[in-house]
């Protein structure tokens, strides 16, 4: 090894540790009073959100699951009108994070909302605790595995699910008996993702008042932060327990055969009635509804004006601010992003080995993290270093180096593939010529690793915009992006305003999800899966390279 | 996405009683249009109760869409397709694949690798017979006792397709079809598996349709060959018909090697570069006449000269020219002859078939 390659290792793995530095902290933090740990872990304070967080996240997969593999089957099955708006549309509750959901649901029920004014009644239902954080986390996360059973399906050989008609065996049952023992890895995969977006989520269960790891994390931060440390490593324990789990899972089983022709479609018949409907009224609850109760919210909003001068309903412009906060701060991430992640990149494709798969999976494993905790770590930790160090707590870098170490993820599967779509004959080719390093890296493989790179920082910039505890805790004073605003209206109960900050956020999140997730997935199912190159199909660091799991 | 599905849609839950004809199996002008592209064009084809039908084409031809529209797995555009006299494909009526009673056999085993091979087996069997006798009876049928408890993924490639067989046995099929089954497996294995279907079928007293593109494989499977080319079905017959009395040039080229010599013909018999032949149909004036490479003997004389030798080992080719044509010429063993000899060449065939050409 010469001294420029060791330069690089060196570069790669010292830009690689502040990813690992939350969870380290939390270790450390925590082997320092293991009195207080043990303390916090003994007694109710931890079984309670513990049992709660569990039983959220197995419900809302479970759920997630069941709708997600009913939906792909007939989306990709059934001879249904529209196959391909309907995969669009059921992929597009991926927009909207999990606390504009949430603030959909309370502000649909809440005094002089949309139902309240629909239907005329007085008495409206109680939406908050374990049933509303159910609906709304299940509603927005069933994709997760809508995806990658689309994928699977469109990978397995319709000699199977023929040979099982053949035999005499009506559609359903073949659905039963064949296909979903084949996505069972695939489904398997979705609900853990599920599983992970809800244990993290901070923002639904904040708003909807249900007790869970994140929210007794957050509550105790202030006055018993030992508490909190304490609930915070048995989060991120759990949280890079599943990712280890989902790796391994998605590494076996999802091996396909050779497939060849069109998969034989069932004809819908009598249920095409019930199929329809289904898909209807999932769309419906999940994507049209909560915007239709943000429409409403706002141009009742706008209509009526507001008494408080203060407010974005008593002057729209006021949009603008947290506007360009959101611009302005995801652009910043994305690019630091992916400055930080290219060497880690580079290392990891160039030279393949232990140290390369050691730096990726730290770097997923700040992912794995839920948000919440990745800030309260750099919270805790700036609060009680000296010096500059501590100088650094609630500024734009600190912000910056959260979302980073948060968001990496998203950028390194992206800069991973582009680094290997570069023929490393390229390279050799352009020394030959005589060029020198900074040559060839700028005239030849920047060019080729453009379009790949884009897509990584596009992913980091999308994921940054919807960002909401990280931002919470660590912006500084006076910072509000979207999201927080949306937060803080929503705690006021100030609907009208919740809803214009909400619905400016989640038309964002949808221009840039479209050209970042939605057509690149239509393009590439365009195309017939070639045998053996079989992806899951789900956006996430975790199982392939293009992610999209966002912390809520 | 995906292109357009298999237009199969619904249809009345009792067959509608056909034109009975005896055959297990009936076709009449049945069409396929794939992407604008004519695939069948009027196929008329029966299948009587018990025998093995080789359906033989090269790759394209559409016999894969045939077998598809006969299982239900795609419908004809027109035409009538009747199972034991009932109709199971029509204009007015289209019955779904599971309750057509057909068993098929893929191209690649298509075992459901989530079951064991008793499972796989099982499968097609009504619910309180899916561990019984039946499997175990559907296994020994192709020699693989005692494998019920196995995984599809544990046996050899052999090993698979004979469960697929097995699985479409067991639920005792009016009628089975199999999709060039031994394409994706090694010669050896093939050649073994050949005979083992073509006795397993008899012993069964099974109805087939055995798609191919294997002139060999169609000749030792099928009672009966039928011969598609371009959507349409050139020849049906015995082998027997189909080599010695070809119905077209095509399918005399089709069908094993032929040289096709220019002949003046007088009434049954014509005068060729090989001599007098012999014709089965009478015809006059300038034809083309069929003549096998093993139907022309070679001798001492002067009507050729050796160009080349083909030598296969249990037999050789003479490749001659005779007064301008190639002639083909098949010797068992090694020829006394070598390139440049001049030879005779003797006509020594039943009587053979001319076109005009």
């Amino acid at each position: 090894m010469n001294w420029r390659a060791l330069g690089a290792t060196a570069l790669a793995v010292a830009l690689t540790v502040p990813f690992a530095l939350p969870f380290a902290y939390l270790l450390v933090r925590n082997g320092q009073d293991l009195g207080g740990l043990w303390s916090a872990l003994s007694d109710d304070r931890l079984v309670g959100p513990l049992l709660r967080s569990l039983a959220l996240g197995i419900s809302v997969a479970l759920a997630a699951a069941v709708l997600g593999t009913s939906a792909a089957w007939l989306v990709a099955r059934t001879q249904l009108r529209g196959r391909r708006i309907w995969a669009l549309l059921l992929c597009l509750p991926l927009v909207i994070p999990s606390f504009v959901g949430a603030v959909a649901l309370i502000a649909a029920f809440a005094p002089g909302g949309l139902v309240e004014d629909l239907l005329g009644i007085g008495w409206l239902p109680e939406v908050s605790g374990f049933k509303g954080a159910f609906i709304v986390l299940t509603l927005l996360t069933y994709p997760y595995v809508f995806l990658p059973v689309m994928a699977r399906l469109r990978g397995l050989p319709p000699s199977l699910e023929e040979s099982a008609r053949m035999l005499g065996r009506r559609p359903i049952e073949v659905f039963l008996t064949v296909v979903v023992p084949q996505a069972r890895a695939a489904i398997a995969a979705g609900a853990l993702l599920v599983f992970l977006y809800v244990i993290s989520d901070f923002g639904a269960v904040q708003l909807l008042r249900y007790d869970t790891l994140t929210r007794a994390i957050y509550a105790d931060r202030l006055l018993d932060p030992i508490t909190s440390i304490a609930l915070s490593l048995v989060l991120g324990l759990l949280a890079v327990a599943v990712v280890a789990m989902e790796r391994r899972s998605s590494r076996v089983g999802l091996r396909d055969q050779a497939r060849m022709g069109t998969p034989l479609m069932v004809p819908l018949r009598s249920g095409r009635i019930p199929a329809y409907l289904f898909l209807v009224l999932l769309i419906g609850f999940s994507l049209v509804a909560p915007i239709a109760v943000l429409v409403f919210w706002a141009i009742r909003g706008l209509a009526n004006g507001s008494s408080d001068a203060t407010s974005v309903v008593a002057d729209p412009g006021m949009i603008i601010e947290p506007l360009l906060s959101t611009a302005g701060v995801s652009v910043l991430t994305a690019v630091v992003a992916l400055l930080v992640i290219l060497p880690i990149a580079f290392r990891s494709v160039r030279r393949p080995g232990r140290l390369g798969e050691v730096l990726a999976g730290t770097v997923v494993g700040g992912f794995a993290l839920p948000g919440l905790i990745t800030a309260l770590a750099f919270v805790f930790f700036t609060l009680s270093a000296p010096g500059p160090l501590g100088a650094l707590y609630q500024t734009l870098p600190l912000l910056v180096l959260a979302y980073v170490v948060h968001h990496g993820a998203l950028a390194l599967g992206a800069a991973q593939s582009a680094v290997a779509g570069v023929p490393a004959r390229l390279d050799d080719a352009a020394r030959i010529m005589g060029k020198g390093r900074l040559r060839r890296f700028t005239g030849v493989e920047l060019p080729l690793m453009l379009p790949g790179l884009a897509a990584g920082a596009g992913l980091v910039l999308l994921s940054t915009a919807k960002e909401l505890p990280a931002t919470l805790l660590l912006a500084p004073p006076g910072f509000s992006t979207l999201a927080t605003k949306v937060w803080q209206a929503a705690e006021l109960a100030a609907y009208e305003e919740a809803a214009i900050y909400a619905l400016v956020l989640v038309a964002i999140s949808a221009i840039l999800t479209w050209f970042l997730v939605v057509r690149p997935a239509l393009r590439s199912w365009a195309v017939t899966p070639v045998a053996g190159t079989s992806s899951t199909g789900v956006d996430s660091p975790i199982t392939s390279g293009y992610p999209e799991v966002t912390a809520p | 996405m995906e292109k357009l599905p298999p237009h199969i849609e619904m249809c009345p839950a009792v067959p509608t009683r056909s034109d009975p004809r005896g055959s297990a199996l009936a076709m009449r002008g049945v069409e396929r249009v794939l992407g604008g592209k004519p695939i069948l064009k009027g196929i008329d084809l029966d299948v009587p109760a018990g025998t093995v039908l080789a359906l033989l084409g090269p790759s394209g031809c559409g016999k894969t869409t045939l077998l598809r529209c006969i299982a239900g797995l795609d419908r004809p555009d027109a035409g009538l397709i009747a199972v034991d006299d009932f109709t199971v494909s029509g204009p007015e009526c289209f019955i779904q694949p599971e309750k057509r009673r057909i068993g098929m056999v893929f191209q690649e085993p298509a075992l459901f690798p989530n079951r064991t091979v008793g499972g796989n087996v099982g499968y097609g069997l009504p619910r309180a017979e899916r561990d019984g006798p039946r499997v175990e009876r559907a296994l020994a049928l192709v020699g693989l006792t005692g494998a019920a408890d196995r995984m599809p993924s544990t046996l050899s490639g052999g090993q698979q397709q004979r469960v697929s067989l097995a699985r479409a046995l067991a639920a005792e099929p009016s009628l089975i079809l199999l999709d060039e089954p031994f394409s994706a497996l090694d010669a050896p294995l093939r050649a073994e598996l050949r005979g083992e279907v073509r006795r397993l079928l008899a012993a069964a007293g099974a109805t087939a349709v055995f798609v191919t593109h294997d002139q060999e494989e169609a000749f030792l499977i099928g009672d009966r060959v039928a011969l598609m080319l371009d959507g349409k079905i050139a020849q049906v017959g015995t082998p027997a018909d189909l080599y010695e009395r070809p119905a077209s040039r095509a399918v005399a080229t089709f069908v094993g090697d032929a040289n096709l010599l220019p002949a003046q013909a007088e009434g049954d018999v014509a005068l060729t570069p090989v001599g007098r032949v012999p014709l089965a149909r009478p015809a006059h004036g300038r034809v083309e006449v069929v003549i096998r490479p093993e139907c022309v003997a070679a001798c001492k004389g002067d009507d050729a000269i050796v160009e080349r030798i083909e030598y296969y080992g249990h037999d050789a080719v003479i490749v001659t020219s005779s007064q301008g044509c190639p002639v083909r010429c098949r010797v068992m063993g090694r020829p006394p002859f070598d390139t440049g000899d001049r030879i005779g060449l003797e006509y020594v065939g039943e009587p053979s078939v001319a076109f005009t050409p």
